[in-house]
């Protein structure tokens, strides 16, 4: 029934098309001195989010993320560049203009007035007469699970519904082409996380709405979006699906961010037609071997805790380390592991037996390998 | 150890008493006496207020101070919302805007009420001047309305800034959120004050209000230093009244009156913080 | 160095937070307090601490009844949530102030290498000379955290205190102070709600629910066996799945069923199952979409969300009714809508009473 209502045209107000492609073009924004301890500036940002997609937007605290959020949101101005909204520049655009919807870390709803009244609010100020209201406030309630809710003074509804009635305001209007959400789950109980990031990931589907999430959890953003683009200090790392993320880190920060435990980063060294890490050695293609050989700088080898593989038997290939902690949670267990002044983290499941100090047969299978020149990944 | 925090409060508590307790005990034992200049006290129990609760002109005195009290706060309440919104919020101009504010406030009763009254005085004075350019005859010692509405404009010309700048810092603790959500949802500026404004104000209006309600109650040096009181009893609010009767040596009748007005105010004192923890619950997350 | 608690009763404006709460943890332990939000672990840590009294009830630190003795006159330490530090004292000074207003004078070359070594400890070396509002917050914990540590409290009491870090963080501290820890000779109560910071770091859990203490064990026991549905269901990573079913006899043989594709055989269980109804709690890593041992049901469900949980996809399924979540061990694409097959591991499952939730049986083979 919200599909049909979707397709019917809206007789009287002019209907401005739902497409959102968001772009920004060297963008610059610099942080005064008084605001906060983080001193980089963002400095040509290059930028796009595409029609009717769930994105994230995924840094460490103090990235510049929020910033990004609130430039295209509208209530920052950057110094430089351009905002487009489908190819046209919005700079001067207010953000309801920019047919945004916001949702912010902590609810915004207003505690006077009930849910109802919350939802209409925005169809009654722009002068839509009551049936029409009453039947949208009726859909977006029922799609967002408040349909109980309604009648209910919005200052006493708990923070997961609270946040509800935020998006819900924001999407009650049928011209919100995008929605904006900054780290919206922070004040959430725990155990409510789930329910609220299926129903996000259920209202982007429904109503194809271009949505941008903002987080720090990659959790939060591998779980939402189809395409996250990772921060770090103003700069875009990369942009992809997060299985993309997952297995080709573009950078050490990247591989060391997403995942859980981060990427192993090992510094090493081509030597004699082969990786030479700290005493070890390492067998590769010749190909590969190719490709680092002879570059100067910092090579630096990368493999994933999940990937690497461990045994208790020695053989060709494969080192010894020595197991120093093991963390076990359950469905699986991490190893730390250590060897001539190397560090790494090994996955392996709840079946493995070993106790600390134990010797570990560790080997890097070539394919899950990564090599990073200088922090950036070149095979 | 619990008591250790007594210790602390041990300094102020002895001041206390000392400028507090001694002269309540002290005004409640004239209040139960009959006492006339010279004489022996005598012991009179209640009829003291009995006398107070039937005399016109106490209940004269109370009802022009309850008039004056609610309207200037109806008057300085509105237009503090009015200035606090109008100033700066960030940038050079704030530190400017709130120094020149707060400048009324630094100023000492008594001058301020002397300095009004000079501006009031039908020979020198501003005001008269300024009334006789619109024709109106000003002159605050003979005509009650002039007077009554002097001392309103200087506690309003002394208060406001308060209630501005109390106000000012309860919108700073807005967060620009929601004024950008109600930007995003169309709300005109007379709803955005309507529904994210004074709803998020409600806590630092009902702490204003509730302040100037009983400071006014209790103004003192201005209509002494204006009016005197006058003219006759246009402007003999409660504190004046009582200060009469106590320089005319009827101390019993002036305790009690006194008695009285401290249970007022008790009262409303009560009221304010049965109000302001009850808003404070209810500004939960 | 142990802890006692007897019959701690509290309760705020009326609302009973805990209520014949009875503790005990022995010396050299992590213990963690492990509960949802609002479940009174603060509570009961800042009793535990000494920073409130019980409304009745009794603490005793090393058989010694403390209950009226201030926190400040006992050997604790206490770490909050709020990254809480002095901010006009740079971080050495900040870790230094409990050394200081010590009651033994202790000398200024003692204190500095105290400082200098927890520092140390905690990677914070470099930025001693910091003030508060210069470093991050993960810094501002692990100043917290030292100064706890320099401090050689005997009981070091915390409250949630990697709640406010960024992810990443959590997850490097939660390492890190596993093992610093480790060398520690007092003890140490951590209130959480992660299961997650209770498998990695702890040696002890004690589970909060309904007014107290619903079981309390090592870990690893605690985990294995758990007595209730709650503490199954609460106390593992991720939610364990707990499903309903009916007692079912077929052909003189006992069964479990939960569908027609879902039964199990509970003849080989030593214990009677006297009731019609049940839960059966089954961990989300002991589904799987391979058939990885012979004995393994095949049940057919509806994909309804794929979490990327870091290097796992929980998979969110409806078998018929029924709501379960399997961890798959790699990151994969699924589609909202397929219906799949995937594989019960029979010998996993958790009996719970369904009225009381109290632990039962467990169907592992019982030889």
């Amino acid at each position: 029934m919200l599909r049909q209502e979707n397709l019917l045209p809206k007789p009287k107000t002019r209907i401005k098309k739902k497409m959102a492609t968001i772009e920004l073009k060297n963008l610059y924004y610099s942080y005064s001195l008084h605001e906060g301890d983080s001193a980089f500036s963002i400095t040509d940002l290059n930028a796009i989010w595409k029609d009717r997609t769930a994105n994230a937007l995924l840094g460490p605290s103090g990235c510049g993320k929020t910033t990004i959020l609130n430039i295209i949101s509208g209530l920052l101005q950057p110094m430089s560049g351009a905002v487009l909204f489908d190819g046209k520049e919005v700079n001067r655009q207010s953000t309801r203009e920019r047919q945004i919807a916001q949702v912010f870390q902590f609810a915004v709803v207003y505690d006077t007035m009930n849910v109802y009244d919350n939802l209409a609010f925005p169809l009654r100020n722009s002068g839509q007469p009551e049936k029409n209201i009453k039947q949208r406030v009726k859909e977006i309630a029922e799609l967002l699970d408040l349909t109980h809710l309604l009648g209910q003074p919005a200052g006493k509804l708990n923070p997961a519904e609270k946040q509800m009635v935020s998006l819900g305001r924001g999407i009650v209007r049928k011209d919100t082409a995008t929605v904006l959400l900054d780290e919206p789950l922070t004040v959430i109980d725990p155990i409510l996380k789930l329910d609220i990031r299926r129903k996000l990931r259920e209202v982007q589907k429904e109503l194809g709405i271009t949505m941008i999430y903002v987080t720090h959890d990659q959790h939060e953003a591998l779980t939402f979006a189809d395409h996250v683009t990772i921060m770090n200090k103003g700069v875009i790392i990369q942009v992809g699906t997060p299985e993309e993320l997952f297995l080709n880190p573009a950078t050490p920060f990247v591989g060391f961010f997403i995942g859980s435990p981060g990427m192993n980063m090992i510094d090493c060294e081509v030597k004699n037609h082969g990786i030479s890490v700290n005493g070890f050695s390492l067998q590769i293609s010749e190909e590969k071997i190719r490709k680092i050989e002879g570059l100067g700088g910092k090579i630096q080898l990368g493999i994933r805790p999940e990937f690497i593989e461990t045994r208790k038997s020695p053989g060709d290939n494969w080192n010894t380390f020595e197991l120093t902690l093991v963390e076990n949670v359950g469905a699986y267990q991490i190893l730390t592991l250590e060897a001539n002044n190397l560090r790494i983290k090994a996955r392996v499941d709840d079946q493995f037996k070993a106790r600390e100090k134990d010797p570990i047969q560790v080997h890097f299978p070539e394919d899950k390998v990564r090599f990073y020149h200088n922090e950036k990944l070149i095979t | 150890m619990k008591q250790r925090p007594w210790l602390f409060l041990l300094p102020t508590l002895l001041l206390m008493s000392i400028s507090a307790f001694v002269p309540l005990i002290t005004v409640i034992n004239y209040s139960l006496h009959y006492i006339f200049a010279g004489s022996i006290p005598e012991f009179v129990g209640l009829q003291n207020y009995a006398e107070v609760m039937g005399d016109t002109r106490f209940r004269q005195a109370l009802l022009l101070q309850l008039a004056f009290s609610f309207m200037v706060l109806a008057i300085e309440i509105p237009l503090g919302i009015l200035i606090a919104l109008s100033l700066p919020r960030k940038g050079r101009g704030v530190g400017l805007s709130l120094v020149l504010l707060g400048i009324p406030l630094l100023i000492p009763y008594n001058v301020v009420g002397i300095t009004w009254r000079l501006f009031s005085q039908s020979d020198i004075g501003i005001i008269p001047r300024v009334f006789s350019v619109f024709g109106y005859e000003y002159n605050v010692s003979l005509q009650s309305v002039d007077a009554f509405l002097t001392l309103m404009l200087v506690d309003i010309w002394h208060w406001t800034p308060f209630a501005a700048l109390l106000i000012y810092a309860g919108l700073q603790a807005i967060p620009d959120a929601y004024y950008q959500a109600a930007q995003v949802d169309g709300a005109s500026t007379w709803k955005t004050f309507r529904y994210v404004t004074l709803p998020k104000l409600r806590p630092v209006l009902t702490l204003g209000i509730l302040i100037r309600f009983m400071d006014s109650f209790k103004i003192y040096s201005e209509p002494l230093l204006l009016t005197g009181g006058g003219p006759g009893n246009a402007t003999t609010f409660l504190s004046l009244f009582v200060a009469r009767k106590a320089e005319s040596y009827e101390l019993g009748y002036a305790g009690a009156v006194s008695v009285i007005y401290l249970y007022i105010v008790i009262v409303l004192s009560y009221l304010f913080f049965q109000v302001a923890t009850h808003s404070a619950k209810e500004q939960t997350v | 160095m142990s802890i006692r608690a007897e019959k701690i009763y509290k309760s705020y404006e009326g609302k009973t937070v805990l209520e014949n709460l009875n503790l005990e943890m022995e010396s050299g332990s992590f213990c963690t307090l492990l509960g949802p939000t609002g479940a009174g672990k603060t509570t009961l840590l800042r009793i535990l601490a000494g920073i409130e009294k019980p409304d009745q009830g009794t603490v005793f630190y090393h058989g010694v009844d403390v209950t009226s003795v201030p926190v400040q006159k006992r050997p604790v330490a206490f770490v909050y949530q709020q990254f809480v530090n002095y901010p006009s004292m740079t971080l050495y000074e900040n870790i230094a102030s409990p050394l200081r207003v010590s009651r033994r004078k202790i000398s200024k070359a003692r204190i500095d290498r105290k400082v200098q070594e927890t520092a140390e400890l905690l990677g914070i070396r470099e930025v001693l000379h910091h003030l508060p509002r210069e470093v991050s917050g993960g810094q501002l914990q692990r100043c917290a955290i030292a100064r706890a540590l320099a401090k050689e409290a005997k009981y070091i009491f915390m409250d949630e205190p990697l709640a406010n870090l960024d992810y990443k963080l959590r997850e490097e501290l939660r390492g890190q102070l596993k093992e610093i820890f480790r060398e520690h000779e007092g003890m140490v109560v951590y209130a959480t709600p992660e299961p997650i910071d209770v498998l990695t770091m702890a040696t002890h859990v004690g589970f909060l629910h309904e007014h107290g203490i619903l079981q309390y064990g090592e870990v690893r026991e605690v985990y294995e066996h758990p007595s209730h549905a709650e503490v199954g269901s609460w106390f593992s990573y991720p939610k364990m799945n707990m499903i309903p079913c009916e007692v079912f006899k077929h052909n003189g043989a006992t069964q479990l069923k939960v569908t027609d594709e879902l039964k199990i055989d509970i003849d080989s269980l030593t214990i009677e199952l006297n009731r019609d109804r049940y839960l059966l709690g089954i961990r989300a890593h002991h589904l799987s979409v391979l058939k990885k041992k012979k004995t393994m049901i095949p049940i057919r469900a509806t994909i309804e969300l794929a979490e990327v949980v870091g290097s796992d996809t929980e998979l969110h399924l409806r078998h018929e009714n029924k709501r379960m979540i399997l961890l798959m061990q790699q990151v994969g694409q699924f589609n909202v809508g397929d219906v799949m097959t995937v594989y019960i591991d029979p010998e996993q499952f958790y009996i719970f009473d369904a009225q009381t939730g109290e632990f039962v049986a467990k169907t592992e083979n019982q030889d």
